[in-house]
């Protein structure tokens, strides 16, 4: 791993006033509703960042093209994404840092108590959750571009529950058209099966167990493939000369 | 010119050894993990099956607390953790209530099984989670849509003491 590169990653993010922007945004919302009494949800939020944050994940030196400028030192391409890569996931980590920091002072300010298993449980998750969606975004960017692989991420998101919703309708149906492929469907319950666990392994939710031992050992090891894969996929590929 | 600052394309390309270690590793985890899943010892509520419910609510005079959920649904999954999983919270569910966990399954199989359907229809349930607080003989007494919070869950199982 190159510290230069996690340095400058995390300098570009902290130097950035939409970043700067958003965690202001994530405090106010984070200690409003604290303070209300709400569950946990403005972690949803830090799905978002990161979505946004990662778009740019290869992006910016590829399309600008000073890649081929960093690439001319002796640092290697797998380190270099791993380490935009860690970058990336450490801005957003203090991001949900500062949202635990927020939720817990909205419950001290409006003296509610606070659960702190399930706070933890719910800044871990969204930690996690973090890692895996960078991580996938560095495997979509690795074979197109930035903002493409935010465009691959929500596309293969909808399109495999829009797949799932409508086989799950059609397993039901017994007569006409459908009922051929409702038929097909009930005599082989693993494409579904099958469907879900690509979905759920993609795009999981949180677990029901705080602390839940298999989620965390599934988002780690999941966000470790795509990013083996990530490597793999960017290594091989041509770095064009100038802005492409 | 010193070969450190030649331009070495294989090395530059070469794979980060430990990721892969790592993501092996991982791998072999989660593969043997999975085989012990993680439930009894955190799952603090008593859940009665649906068949059950009523008869066990006659008998002890307590009302029913249905919660409807779906494995797919993300703010059930912090119902769970926030309220269920709470030492406090679980061991006043258990006190005071017949507690029966009803989760759909329309998604994953296409359809529900029939006493879970029924119950479904019966108190008209459209979106997760959903709690229904129910008399022994099935007459909604409070209905709650969504999870607005552990303090007004904590409200709303408080209402019966």
């Amino acid at each position: 791993m190159s510290l230069v590169v996690v340095a400058e990653a995390l300098r570009r993010h902290f130097a950035h006033l939409g970043y700067i922007s958003a965690l202001l945004i994530l405090i106010i919302m984070g200690t409003t509703m604290a303070a209300i009494g709400a569950p946990q949800t403005p972690y949803e939020m830090i799905g978002l960042f990161a979505l946004i944050a990662g778009c740019q994940l290869i992006g910016p030196e590829f399309s600008k093209g000073t890649l081929q400028l960093i690439l001319s030192k002796p640092v290697g391409r797998s380190t270099y994404l791993v380490s935009r890569v860690v970058g990336v996931v450490l801005a957003i980590w203090v991001a949900i840092i500062i949202m635990f920091a927020s939720d817990v002072a909205g419950r001290l300010i409006a003296g509610t108590p606070i659960a702190w298993r399930s706070a933890l449980a719910a800044a871990l998750v969204s930690a996690l959750k973090v890692l895996l969606v960078c991580c996938l975004l560095a495997f979509f960017g690795s074979f197109s571009r930035s903002y493409v692989n935010v465009g691959i991420y929500l596309g293969a998101q909808i399109l495999l529950s829009m797949i799932t919703g409508m086989l799950g309708m059609m397993k039901n149906a017994v007569s006409g058209e459908m009922g051929a492929i409702g038929a097909f469907l009930r005599a082989h319950p693993d494409i579904l099966r099958a469907l879900n666990a690509i979905t759920n392994n993609l795009f999981p939710d949180g677990p029901s167990i705080p602390f839940d031992r298999n989620w965390i050992l599934m988002m780690v090891c999941n966000a470790s493939a795509a990013l083996l894969l990530a490597c793999v996929i960017f290594s091989r590929r041509e770095v064009p000369y100038g802005a492409d | 010119m010193p070969t450190s600052l030649t331009f070495d394309r294989k090395k530059q390309r070469a794979l980060p050894v430990w990721l892969v270690i790592v993501t092996l590793l991982l791998i072999v985890a989660r593969f043997v993990s999975t085989r012990y899943p993680v439930t009894s010892d955190v799952d603090l509520v008593h859940w009665t099956p649906i068949s059950m419910a009523s008869a066990a609510a006659m008998r002890s005079h307590r009302p029913i607390l249905y919660e409807f959920s779906a494995d797919w649904c993300g703010p059930c999954h912090i119902l769970e953790r926030e309220v269920f999983m709470d030492t406090a919270l679980a061991g006043k569910i258990n006190d005071r209530y017949i507690a029966v966990k009803v989760v759909d399954r329309q998604r994953e199989e296409g359809s529900n099984a029939p006493e879970v359907q029924q119950l479904m229809d019966r108190y008209g349930i459209r979106a997760f989670p959903t709690v229904v607080i129910a008399t022994s003989d099935g007459h909604v007494r409070d209905k709650v849509l969504g999870y607005t919070g552990r303090d007004k869950f904590a409200a709303l199982i408080d209402r019966v003491r």
